[in-house]
């Protein structure tokens, strides 16, 4: 399964005084997998900007399944789901790392503007060919 | 030209899967985009470009472009008619 896999371990800043990772800190997780990827692709958010675009969250769908606590080891894993428009839509799962069980998973949605905030509706050039060739690697399977 | 705007009509209406609008209640007039017409918004715009694409040949590269072709069905009739030659 072509999904990409990040690994990390829960820190003890992350978790709330229940000792359970605090919601949001997943985002920060998914964050730091989807630069992994675009990097391989040299797609970072700067290297876009050099390009002229930028790619903001529209969208974010997350369903909690079990919580991570303190240390805890996790997999953050991320595929791209092939799209017909202008989009990049990421699925992502993050699963305890010795376990197996699965933590939370859902997706985000990105458009692409230029650099004055105009929407681009067709992935054209080298921008084009990189996120295509970044969607068939990470072809979404479920 | 009227041809043109009823199945553009009903492209929205079924890309879009409206609900609530039928392609009879869309005026040609009326902008497709923010609450005075149509409501839609500009994510819906990205698929209406892909089935326009499709159905027409007709590329809309971006939102640029975008804002002026969806301003309301005439000019959206105009642009592809135009552009089909």
């Amino acid at each position: 399964m072509p999904w990409h896999e990040s690994h990390l371990k829960v820190r003890f800043n992350e978790v709330d005084q229940w000792g359970v990772v605090w919601y949001a800190n997943y985002f920060i997780y998914l964050e730091a997998a989807r630069c992994e990827v675009l990097e391989q692709f040299d797609l970072l958010p700067d290297a876009l900007w050099e390009r002229g675009f930028t790619a903001p969250i529209i969208r974010l769908e997350a369903d909690f399944k079990s919580p991570a606590r303190f240390n805890d080891p996790l997999r953050v894993c991320l595929a791209l789901k092939p799209q017909e428009t202008a989009k990049l839509v990421f699925a992502f799962q993050i699963v305890h790392g010795d376990r197996g069980h699965l933590v939370m998973q859902g997706e985000t949605e990105q458009v692409l503007l230029d650099r004055r905030g105009f929407m681009i509706y067709k992935l054209t050039g080298e921008l084009g060919e990189k996120i295509r060739a970044m969607t068939e690697h990470l072809r979404y399977s479920s | 030209m009227e041809d043109l705007k009823r199945e553009l009509k009903q492209m929205i209406v079924t890309t879009l899967l409206l609900e609530e609008v039928t392609p009879e209640d869309i005026s040609d007039e009326a902008p497709l985009f923010g609450q005075e017409g149509l409501g839609l918004d500009s994510v819906d715009a990205l698929q209406l470009v892909v089935q326009i694409e499709n159905d027409y040949g007709v590329v809309i590269e971006n939102e640029e472009v975008g804002r002026e072709v969806f301003a309301s069905i005439n000019h959206l009739a105009e642009y592809i008619s135009g552009k089909r030659g």
